[in-house]
């Protein structure tokens, strides 16, 4: 892997040295797909998918494949309550 | 810094569902008054040193510690709705003042306030929404004196 072009790639989207240094998988493709509620009112989760080789996947594929799962939203609304949320704790002080 | 018996008595004594208070629960609000403490005054209210075990922050330092002072505290095994052992840490002698600074009251005060109402699910939900919980790997100890300093650093960065 080159990883200097690597680097520099990560670099242009403002990400420092030391924090490029600490990212074990240096991921090279980058797929994000919402699942929204059951009412499809909100997004509530975000599925990434990462690859070290850009060309593992396409985005038609995985759209494609996103596509037809039909419980994501059922699933996700389901185990919402134990999913930990960053903004909730510091909104609560913590 | 306080010591732990007084940071247990403190919480047990100004804690309204005392019923609640299992070895697992103490020990999570201890954890979160560390943290608030940290974030808040750059170091912790107990000398911890916390672990990242399977189901969160976890030390024994709160049991040994009501098993070790009996003159203050007294332990009850009994068996949680779903079958499991869980451990009730009592008061014992509810006379002993414990010496708790202001600024330590405060941090405890405000993990009691936030959690009292919190079922187990919701609790340990919070729990895993720290910061600390978030960024760690499981099985390390948890710096939480860095951790506070880079949560805020990343706190300030973002809008």
């Amino acid at each position: 892997m080159d990883l200097l072009g690597y680097n520099s790639r990560c670099m242009e989207d403002g990400i420092s040295e030391d924090n490029i240094n600490e990212i074990g998988m240096k991921s090279r493709l980058y797929y994000g797909y919402s699942i929204s509620d059951t009412q499809g009112k909100k997004s509530i989760a975000v599925i990434i998918v990462e690859a070290t080789n850009p060309h593992r996947y396409t985005k038609e594929a995985l759209t494609s494949i996103f596509k037809k799962e039909r419980y994501l939203s059922e699933i996700t609304e389901r185990i919402s309550p134990w999913i930990p949320s960053y903004e909730e704790a510091k909104e609560k002080g913590f | 810094m306080a010591k732990l018996k007084d940071i247990m008595v403190y919480v047990i004594n100004k804690y309204p569902n005392k019923y609640e208070l299992s070895n697992a629960r103490l020990t999570k609000i201890v954890y979160l008054a560390d943290w608030k403490h940290a974030i808040t005054y750059g170091t912790q209210i107990s000398s911890i040193n916390w672990y990242f075990d399977n189901y969160g922050p976890f030390v024994w330092d709160i049991k040994d510690t009501a098993r070790t002072h009996q003159e203050l505290f007294f332990t009850e095994d009994i068996t949680n709705m779903y079958g499991s052992p869980k451990t009730i840490i009592n008061l014992k002698n509810c006379e002993y003042v414990p010496a708790i600074s202001e600024r330590e009251m405060k941090s405890l005060d405000h993990v009691i306030e936030a959690t009292k109402d919190l079922n187990w699910t919701q609790f340990i939900r919070l729990i895993y929404s720290t910061y600390p919980i978030i960024i760690s790997e499981k099985y390390v100890y948890l710096d939480l004196i860095e951790k506070a300093k880079e949560y805020l650093k990343y706190s300030s960065g973002r809008t």
